[in-house]
Order: C-alpha cells, then structure tokens, then sequence
C-alpha cells in the first residue's frame, strides 16, 4: 500500500518537476512568473486528443505534432508579448500572462467546446516493476522526466545557448554592453519552457484521461508552488520540489481525505514562504 | 581612407530616459586616436552620454556619426560590431559565472575570435589566468574592474568607452587599468573616458571636455586649465580666472 503510494507520487511528482521546470526556466531568463504555464500543459493535451480524434493519428504521432503546434502558438505569442517583458516590472508581467491565461482557457474553449474531452490514447497496459503492476504510461512519465532534466542540467551549464540564458538571467545589461540577442535568448527560452509543459501534459492525458479548456488553472498555481519550494530558478530544486509534492498529495489523499489532495501545494507554498523562503533546497543553485 | 574614418561627431544631441531628457544638445567631435577625459559634477549625464553612443538610451534628437555612419538609434549589438567598446560604469559582469565563462560571453558575440584571444587578455591582467575558474562575483572590485575591461579588450574596438574605470580600486590596481587604456591608446584607439579621479584624467587625457547639466561647456588640452578652474566651471559653469589662450569654450 504505501510503496503503491509512493510509486503515485512519484508519477504525479514527475508530472509537476516536468511542467514547473519549464516555468522555471522562463522564470530564470525573464524574472516573470508565466501565470500561462498550466495553458500549454492544457493545449498540448488538446493537440494531441485533436491529432488523435480527428486527424486519426496514433499517440505516439501525436506527440511530436502536439509539441510543434505548442512551439508554433509560444513562438507567435513570445514574438507580440513575452519578449517586452525582459524590463518590464513584476505587476506588468503578472497583468500579461493573466491575460494569455484568459485567451488561451476561452480559445479552447471556443475551439473544442466547453464540456470534457474523453483522451483515447497512451499505453496503460500494465508493467511488472519491483512487485507492482504499473502502467507503462506511468514508467514512462519517470523516464522520460529524468531524461529531460539531464538534458536541461547539460543544456543550461555547458552548451553556448544555457550559458546565454545564465548571462541574460544573471545580468540584462551586462548582454546588452556584450551585444547579445537577448530577446532570441528569451523568445527560445519561452518556446522551450512552453513546450516542456505541452509535453508534460501529452504524457500526462493518457492517465487523467480527461481533457478540458481550465485544466491548466490547477497546474500554473502548482507549478508556482513547486518552484517556490525549489528555490525560484533551480533546475534540481525544481526536480525535487515536484516529486515532494507528488508524493505529500498521494499521501494526503489516502490517509487524511482526497478532498484535501488540491490544498496540499497550497499548505506547502505557505509553510515554505513562512519559514524558508529562498526554498527547501540549496539557495545557490540559481543559475 | 575617408576624412571621417574613426571620427566621432556627436551633434545637438539630445537624450535621456522615456521623457525625461538628460542631454539637451551636446555637442562633441573626438578625432581618431584620441584620448579625451569627459569631466563634470554628479549627475551632469557623462553615463547617459555615453550610454547614449552606445544606443542604450532613447534619442529625441541630434545626431551621433561614428567613421561616417550615423549609429545614433541603432542597437547596441549593432554599435559594437562597428569597432566600438563600452564599459560602463559600476559592476558589469555575469557574478554567477566563472572568468573563462565571462570572456566566452564576450567572444561570443565576435565572429572569429578564437582562444587565443583569451590568452591575450591573460597576458594585459596576469591577475585574471589565476582567477579564471572563480566566478566573477568572488572577485575583488579591482579584479572584476579589470576582467570587465578585458571583456572589451576580446572585441579590439577602435573605440572605447570607460565610465569610472578608478571607483574603489586601489592605486596599484588604477595604476593597472590607466596603463592598458594608455596602451590601446598608443595602438591608435580612441578613448572617450569618464573620470571623477579629475588629476588622474588630466594625467593621462589629451583633451578634457566638460559636461554640465547635460551640455558640453568648455574643451581644451588639460594644460590650459587648472584644478580651480574645472572645479568652477563644475559648479557655476564659467571660468572664474582668466584663462590663458589656448582656452576656447565651445557654447
Ligand atoms: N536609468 C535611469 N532612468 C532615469 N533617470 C536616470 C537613469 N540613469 C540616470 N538618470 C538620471 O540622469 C541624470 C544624469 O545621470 P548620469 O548617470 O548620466 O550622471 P553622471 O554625470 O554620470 O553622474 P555621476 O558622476 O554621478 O556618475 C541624473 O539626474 C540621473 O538621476
Ligand atoms: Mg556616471
């Protein structure tokens, strides 16, 4: 019971450290919280069921094609709105992303109607692991989350373009002074945050199964949480941070009531801003 | 070679931030290879000028022409690949990343400079290859003063601009960054330096020009002015003494 619980955690944790990475990131190089984020999770999940249910294309085609129609959409919305935020103050940015929030919630809306969508896809059939049946979807979901935070560790300490996002997030300016692009620095890295949520919520579809227009409300607040916990701008804290909170929600759920699964984050965000603020992980991990 | 090649005209500029404007036509002509110290009290707008020429600040009007294009409402990106170099002032560096990390930001913005270039800015601060692993931020002041010069130095600009190079630094480590801007000076690039350290200035400098409330007011060899004259014309804006002949205020 309780290693079946952890192992639920750990699924959910994955889910969180994949999307929130992607807010911390944008976080990192432009100083806004993206209160967007939990829409791209949303519209990579619509991409998907769409390519799937009308275009008649397996999950496994869906993915890609959901990841570069999220890519497309940030592109143009990183290009008209996101790129002005690199000096813009705190509330500016908090008004903008609010407001993409709204369009992007009502656009699906309008798109694919205001009632649930059934996700027909993914691989559920059960996996022996450890003495435990577990979906393949799930195992996957780990896998493919440590996978990108390696991929992002290496990205962000030691290709040219993560030293770029460290400079643009170290010291505006100082890029300006040394004549680098800091808006392609910012629109890349929105794309990349942005995409890192689509891609969160394809892999995700398949186990909550069903997909709405206000599904990314939950996962932009939780995101926020779980970066505050991981320390703002920390790729591992971020990691951590989200399967800490997988696992407290999967914990909480069985043993105080499901009721109280949602309010978890929101327990969590508070004791942390209470007692530790700069996180519960190392502080100096910011890149 | 045209007869603007290197030249920096500056010409009823005017500047600042959103509305507020800070330069309110200021004139200067710098020709190539010169060394000019631009002096004048707090808040005279020496920074914004030369944020200004660097395209970090809004124009409203005048016009900036270096090597005869006018670079005036052009990118800071843009400027610099026309040869020239900004160091501003205060600390300007990435405090998170080592000093190796720090010069590749500034390489990398420069087709074709290679490692070798590093080495380059190895040998002007000796003091930097001990350092290079340490991150910028762990620097002393006048470490990170020399690093943000060496940063300029990777680009080989054919002009520089240095904000209060001398702030905080001890004599030993002024001694060490007034000697480099001598040096690329002597190898025929211009300096258009700001310097509070006026002695200093006046030591080095070919030609002071003085900024007041945003306009330049008086320039001249450091020879045709003395200490008392500069401090006069810092606060009220008028050469109190006689000065001698060679003195041409420019307004
Ligand atoms: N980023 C900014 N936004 C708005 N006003 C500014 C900004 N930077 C400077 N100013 C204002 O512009 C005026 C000129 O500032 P500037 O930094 O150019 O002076 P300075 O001559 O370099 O002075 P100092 O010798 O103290 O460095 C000042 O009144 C200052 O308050
Ligand atoms: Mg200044």
């Amino acid at each position: 019971m309780l290693q079946n619980l952890l192992t639920d955690g750990l699924v959910i944790g994955s889910v969180y450290a994949l999307v929130s990475v992607g807010m911390t990131v944008i976080l990192g190089v432009l100083g806004q919280i993206n209160f967007a984020h939990g829409e791209y999770y949303m519209a990579g999940a619509f991409a998907a069921w769409w390519a799937i249910d009308r275009l008649g294309l397996s999950y496994i085609e869906s993915i890609p094609l959901a990841i570069l129609i999220v890519a497309v959409l940030s592109l143009v919305i990183g290009y008209v709105v996101m790129q002005r935020l690199v000096d813009v103050s705190f509330d500016a940015g908090i008004i903008a992303t609010l407001g993409i929030s709204l369009l992007l919630q009502n656009g699906a809306t309008l798109l694919f109607g205001g009632t649930y969508q059934v996700f027909d896809g993914g691989w559920l059939a059960p996996m022996r692991v450890l003495g435990e049946d577990i979906a393949q979807q799930r195992i996957l979901i780990v896998l493919v989350t440590l996978a990108v935070f390696g991929a992002l560790e290496w990205l962000v300490r030691k290709s040219s373009f993560g030293k770029q996002m460290r400079a643009v997030a170290q010291n505006v300016e100082c890029c300006h002074v040394l004549g680098l692009d800091v808006r392609r620095v910012v629109l890349i890295t929105f794309i990349l945050g942005t995409t890192l949520a689509a891609l969160s919520g394809v892999m995700t579809a398949p186990i909550t199964m069903n997909i709405y227009g206000a599904m990314g409300e939950a996962i932009t607040l939780k995101s926020f949480a779980v970066i505050v916990m991981g320390g703002m701008g920390s790729i591992g804290g971020t990691l951590l941070a989200g399967w800490v909170l997988g696992i407290m929600e999967s914990l909480v759920a069985a043993y105080v009531g499901l009721q109280f699964r949602d309010a978890v984050a929101f327990t969590l965000l508070v004791l942390v801003l209470m007692w530790r603020p700069s996180g519960f992980f190392n502080t100096k991990a910011r890149y | 070679m045209p007869d603007d090649a290197n030249v920096l005209a500056i010409e009823g500029l005017r500047a600042g931030y959103g509305a507020l404007e800070i330069l309110f036509g200021t004139d200067l002509l710098v020709a190539p290879g010169e060394f000019v110290a631009l002096m004048g009290p707090n808040g005279a707008g020496k920074s914004t000028l030369l944020k200004t020429i660097f395209g970090m600040t809004a124009v409203t009007g005048g016009s900036i022409v270096w090597n005869g294009e006018r670079i005036s409402g052009r990118k800071p990106r843009d400027i610099r690949r026309r040869g020239i170099a900004f160091v501003p002032q205060g600390r300007c560096n990435f405090p998170l990343m080592s000093v190796d990390e720090n010069l590749d930001m500034a390489s990398c913005t420069i087709p074709g400079t290679r490692r070798a270039d590093r080495d380059f800015v190895f040998d002007l601060f000796p003091i930097l290859r001990e350092r290079r692993r340490y991150p910028a931020g762990y620097l002393s002041g006048g470490e990170q003063q020399m690093l943000e010069m060496g940063m300029a130095m990777l680009q080989r600009p054919r002009l520089l601009l240095i904000d209060e190079p001398s702030v905080g630094l001890s004599p030993q480590a002024i001694h060490q960054v007034f000697a480099e801007m001598l040096r690329i000076n002597a190898e025929g690039c211009t300096v258009l330096l700001v310097e509070q350290n006026t002695r200093k200035a006046m030591e080095v400098a070919k030609r002071v020009a003085v900024l007041r409330l945003g306009q330049v007011i008086w320039t001249g060899p450091p020879s045709a002015i003395t200490h008392q004259q500069l401090g006069s014309l810092f606060m009220t804006g008028r050469l109190d003494m006689a000065p001698d002949d060679t003195v041409f205020p420019t307004v």
